[in-house]
């Protein structure tokens, strides 16, 4: 196996792309979270808690893929020393 | 990893529902001003215990904030607050910064929950990335 800083660089960035997949959805939910419980919304109180459910649910299991992916994101970091430059 | 130094309003806070540490965005918020430097220390009152009160520095160059929950659970009435670690990225000059605080993004006012402190001021340059190395054994917190 080839753990070069050039391989462990371009690992980094990989992680990073599937990262940024992963918060793309994660993100929009996000808000959404914010404004139910900030009660900015249009639904009922009974169904912004049931959608508010339904969402912390989903930010959950998206949260489980994106766990592994920072751990290693980090594990490259600290191999580079903090020097993980520029995406390619 | 510096000491974590949890904020005494944040008990009350999370006494009071102001938090659900397992799906609420968590966040950290760098600082270069000492908590008890602070014109409203969050240190203080449970009430200063908020981002507003935190000093912070600009976020222009740097990546994601958002911290990663992996699990938040109790065992034999245990309760650990387990995060993937956060690698920030930065792709122009950020800091320097020397508090790091975790604070609820999606809570009412940002409420604070803690914040470590480095020792002395931090910079990036371009390309180089700062990690914080959370135990992933026995999580950011506990409780019990």
């Amino acid at each position: 196996m080839d753990f070069s800083p050039d391989k462990i660089r371009a690992r980094f960035h990989a992680l990073t792309a599937q990262r940024e997949k992963i918060d793309a959805k994660l993100n929009p939910l996000r808000a959404e979270l914010d404004s139910l419980v900030g009660g900015d919304t249009k639904l009922s109180v009974k169904a912004a808690r049931t959608r508010e459910d339904k969402v912390r649910g989903s930010i959950k299991e998206l949260q489980d893929k994106l766990f592994p992916i920072e751990q290693e994101r980090a594990a490259c970091a600290r191999a580079l020393g903090g020097k993980t430059g520029e995406p390619e | 990893m510096a000491a974590f130094s949890k904020l005494n309003g944040f008990v009350e806070l999370l006494a009071e529902k102001s938090f659900n540490l397992g799906s609420d965005t968590l966040t950290v918020a760098l600082s270069n001003t000492a908590p008890g430097s602070e014109t409203t220390p969050p240190t203080g009152a449970t009430s200063a215990c908020k981002l507003s009160n935190v000093t912070q520095i600009s976020y222009t160059n740097l990546s994601s904030r958002v911290l990663t929950i992996s699990s938040s659970a109790q065992t034999g009435g245990l309760y650990s607050l387990i995060i993937a670690d956060l690698i920030l990225t930065a792709t122009g000059a950020v800091g320097p910064f020397r508090y790091i605080y975790i604070f609820d993004d999606t809570a009412t006012n940002d409420e604070l929950i803690g914040y470590y402190d480095y020792g002395s001021s931090i910079s990036l340059a371009s390309g180089e990335t700062f990690t914080l190395d959370f135990d992933n054994v026995n999580g950011l917190l506990q409780l019990q």
